[in-house]
């Protein structure tokens, strides 16, 4: 069966001129040891289908549509029975270590917490199986450094940290969301190969959210990108790489500045700018920046279209669309 | 994050709607109105006596009553009225200018003129307020204007101390950096950049240094120290009062009542231009 | 590194033997007091027309020299020449006269334009402050077409422009002096690829227009390929390796170079089971600097030399300069 099932998950966000979709219609699946990528730019609504999946979507925010993990339907329980899956069978990552971490408290301590209270195991029983926890994650001296609090760690120290806590109750599914945005590069790179390993020894599927293609190519089996809260383009990862169908697929990489590949070139920006999704109509959610759109994009919301194999795009005009990227 | 929010239209209509602000608005409109009519019209003389007709009873002839000169104590509130924001806005000018001044050099210029800024505010501090008051008129001699500089200098630190935090926030944004690497000195960044950014915070506080000034200024005239005879005081009507307690209670009512009223317009008034002021609060709205 | 036609004329830029250390409170009453060596000993050149991006992770010292540079702050040891005048030396009218000659662009487009001003009086203000032309309305309109805005946006507020928009606000305030050179720190690093890619094609285009010379700062490498022909590597606030970006990104030289070279991910193609050498730990602490090279404890080739002896920047290869003493 499969792990995670999401159907036509939309969110609704209350804002002063009404209600903005910050997620529409977004599908996917994903089963236990695979991974997949959401990319997009600030406001695409890749955050917000983490938290919506994790039940934590703001204050009267409207969730509707379908997440079933393990067949059970997420959006049907109560919180009491959301806060047993919270941290035991799906654990999230957040971008800033440091303030997703309580600063009054020893690591140790709470990285043992899920233990304490999922799995209903001693104190120093919990305790000792942080340290382990925190030793498999690479902190050095973890013994020691469990009776550390926060701001004595590095920032990637803190990452780890953070990856152990979620590991701790062993969960199915990882969500990690920009989890080395805030690192340095050489720094990224540690983390992002102990996240893989993580995942492929345990056997967790993985949803990473983040801006970075580059991340993305290099971590993750399935792509979604998203834009205006729409999941505009589906493939596998070699396959996305390789041929991007949808037109803002095409221009992010057009616009993406590459070591030795733009020297002599000149990148292609998208213009206009990420818009307000309060604005965005009720149709193709890129049609105001789209090179290539024509009428029939304003009318409706556009279907997910076959590509090839695996690979779908939201559009209407893929053939517009790979005779421009052939030019 | 765009602190301009507040300039922008329909800021007066969700004042009003702001419950707090509305109340506090319409209390204090209600004092200063009191204050500008006493100016050409009082129902009697505030100051002439008129032992006739003493200690008076609320009647449709005295709404308040008489004082135990026969002065009518409707009057004496009003002209009191006058008397108590003529301190308070002086008192609260004093402080606030120096006081802000002080705190933007204090942010501006750091190292020991920040230190010694701090240290003297620190030290003001460490005196209660009405005492310091009580001996700075005791020192001067007791009247409107020793009352108003001893309001005024203890209003100093309180306004140096905030200005010096706010400023120093500002002082650590991009745009100051953006302005030095213009060119533009400590000063011209002081007026041009600091001071509009960090004066919505200065003129909360204003509001409510005004309150407490007004009831600074009846303490210490309760105490005799502040205006002096025959200008009528709400807080000397208060000393006044005590005399009479059980033959006319309502002699110290009504100008406990303007006290209370005054204060607690301008603290409301303050409260609600906090939250119309800052912007977070005023986009939840 | 300056080509040898332009090797005459006085640098727009030179740094020489640049150090900044930050004092520590004290720990104890009479205890001594420590301090951090954010930059240690630096020289820089930028010609007329150059273009020098500074590459480093976070703590190397980068944002420092830039504000060094600016004269925002006062150097401990050595000087700063803007076209061939000390600016340590420069006060009153002849420093204004050189001020109009350097300025700069900061990172976070939001924090750097005053929220209470309009865009005129922004991007007015280098001129208010140093020159108070006649045609002040003009000279701001002219810059704010050269970025790519209306006159008529003259009168609106910050908060009325999105990020793009507004980090083209705080390039025109940077132009309207008529410069030789722009410090820029970071300029697109809050900014989405889409947007990115316009600012990174203006700031082309104007440095052809205009005659510009760019001081870049960067952590991100494909940023500064795009942008800059001359490149610096910082580590620990010393340079580590400089050359052409051609040179320096496709054969680094120095340990660091390549470790951070290899570290970025790359989005040319998809390869989820590409694991690459990473540098173990991370940027050790700049109060108490190792005798030696700063690098030496992350170095996969470090000798016993290397502990001791701190390696000075000698030629490697035309026009390429490396701090190693096995480069």
């Amino acid at each position: 069966m499969t792990l995670l099932a999401v159907e036509d998950l939309t969110v609704s966000l209350p804002t002063r001129r009404g209600w903005a979709r910050a997620v529409r219609d977004l599908s996917f699946a994903l089963d236990r040891g695979q991974t997949l990528g959401l990319v997009g730019e600030s406001g695409c609504g890749k955050s917000m289908t983490a938290l919506a999946l994790m039940g934590l979507q703001p204050e009267g925010a409207r969730v509707a549509g379908r997440i079933a993990l393990d067949g059970e339907d997420l959006l049907t329980l109560d919180e009491a029975d959301l806060c047993r899956i919270r941290g035991n069978r799906m654990a999230m990552i957040f971008q800033e270590p440091m303030t997703a971490l309580n600063p009054l408290q020893p690591i140790g301590r709470q990285v043992s917490e899920p233990l304490r209270l999922h799995r209903r195991v001693g104190r120093a029983e919990a305790e000792r199986e942080a340290v382990r926890l925190l030793d498999r994650v690479g902190l050095p001296n973890a013994a020691q450094r469990a009776h550390a609090h926060p701001h004595m760690l590095s920032g990637g120290q803190r990452q780890r940290a953070m990856i152990a806590m979620a590991l701790a109750c062993g969960p199915d599914l990882l969500i990690a969301d920009e989890p080395t945005t805030a690192l340095d590069v050489t720094i990224q790179g540690q983390i992002l190969d102990l996240v893989i390993e993580l995942v492929d020894e345990r056997g967790m599927a993985l949803i990473l959210i983040t801006h970075d293609l580059g991340v993305i190519a290099e971590t993750v089996d399935r792509v979604i990108v998203m834009y205006g809260g729409a999941g505009v383009e589906e493939a596998s990862s070699e396959a996305l790489f390789d041929y991007r169908a949808h037109p803002y697929s095409q221009g992010l990489f057009a616009a993406l500045p590459q070591i030795g590949l733009a020297r002599g070139a000149r990148l292609e920006p998208i213009p206009g700018t990420v818009p307000d999704l309060a604005d965005l109509p009720d149709a193709c959610t890129f049609v105001d920046r789209c090179p290539i759109a024509a009428g029939a994009c304003r009318a409706a919301p556009p279907p997910p279209l076959a590509v090839a194999r695996g690979h779908r795009a939201r559009c209407i005009r893929l053939e517009e669309a790979r005779n421009r990227s052939i030019r | 994050m765009s602190i301009a929010a507040d300039d922008g239209p329909g800021m007066v209509a969700r004042a009003f709607r702001h419950r707090s602000f509305a109340i506090g608005a319409v209390l204090t409109g209600l004092v200063i109105a009191a204050a500008l009519v006493s100016l050409f019209w009082t129902p009697y003389s505030a100051i002439e006596l008129a032992v006739p007709r003493k200690l008076r009873p609320p009647s449709a002839e005295h709404p308040f009553g008489t004082d135990h000169f026969g002065r009518d104590i409707l009057s004496m509130i009003m002209v009191g009225a006058r008397n108590s924001i003529v301190v308070g806005v002086v008192a609260v000018a004093i402080g606030c200018s120096i006081g802000t001044a002080l705190g933007l050099l204090a942010a501006a210029r750091r190292g020991w003129v920040e230190e010694l800024v701090m240290r003297f505010s620190d030290f003001t501090f460490a005196f209660p307020a009405i005492l310091s008051a009580i001996m700075i008129t005791a020192l001067l001699g007791p009247g409107t204007i020793n009352s108003i500089l001893a309001i005024g200098i203890f209003n100093v630190p309180v306004f140096a101390r905030l200005a010096r935090g706010a400023a120093s926030t500002i002082w650590a944004r991009d745009f100051i950096l953006a302005a030095r690497a213009a060119g533009k000195g400590q000063a011209r960044i002081t007026v041009e950049h600091v001071l509009p950014n960090i004066l919505s915070i200065v003129i909360v506080q204003a509001t409510i240094a005004f309150a407490l000034a007004i009831l600074a200024e009846a303490g210490l005239s309760y105490l005799g120290l502040g205006t002096q005879p025959p200008l009528p005081s709400w807080g000397r009507m208060l000393n006044d009062a005590q005399t009479f307690m059980y033959d006319a209670p309502y002699l110290a009512v009504f100008p406990g009542l303007a006290i209370a009223v005054a204060v607690l317009g301008l603290n409301l008034l303050g409260d609600g231009l906090r939250d119309l002021i800052d912007p977070r609060l005023a986009r939840k709205r | 590194m300056m080509p040898p036609e332009e090797s005459l004329a006085a640098p727009v830029l030179r740094t020489t033997g640049l150090h900044r250390r930050y004092l520590l409170p004290r720990r104890a009453l009479f205890g001594p007091r420590d301090s951090v060596h954010a930059v240690n000993g630096v020289d820089i050149a930028i010609p007329e027309r150059g273009s020098l991006g500074i590459v480093g992770e976070s703590g190397c010292g980068k944002s420092t020299l830039a504000r060094l540079a600016m004269g925002l702050e006062p150097p401990s040891e050595g000087r700063v020449e803007i076209r061939g005048q000390d600016l340590a030396q420069a006060s009153g009218p002849a420093l204004k006269l050189l001020r109009r000659a350097f300025q700069m662009v900061f990172q976070d487009p939001y924090g750097s334009l005053n929220p209470r001003h309009t865009v005129g009086r922004i991007v007015a203000e280098p001129i208010d402050a140093l020159e108070k032309p006649a045609d002040r309305r003009q000279r701001v309109e002219e810059v704010l077409r050269a970025v790519g805005m209306r006159p008529a946006d003259l009168d609106k507020y910050p908060h009325e422009f999105s990020g793009g928009q507004r980090q083209r606000i705080a390039i025109a305030r940077a132009l309207v002096t008529r410069p030789a050179l722009i410090v820029l720190d970071e300029p697109v690093s809050a900014l989405d690829v889409s947007v990115q890619a316009q600012v990174l094609n203006l700031l082309r285009d104007l440095q052809e227009q205009y005659g510009l010379a760019y001081m870049l700062i960067s952590h991100d490498l494909a940023v500064v390929d795009y942008v800059c022909r001359q490149v610096a590597v910082m580590y620990l606030g010393r340079i580590v390796e400089e050359g052409p970006a051609s040179l320096l990104f496709e054969r680094p030289a120095h340990p660091y170079t390549q470790a951070l070279r290899q570290a970025v991910p790359s989005a040319a193609v998809a390869n989820r089971r590409r694991r690459r050498a990473r540098l173990p730990g991370g940027v050790p602490s700049q109060t108490r600097l190792p005798p030696g090279c700063a690098f030496a404890d992350r170095c996969p080739i470090a000798e016993a030399r290397c502990r001791v002896e701190v390696p000075r920047l000698r030629e490697i290869g035309p026009g390429q300069r490396a701090a190693c003493h096995l480069a």
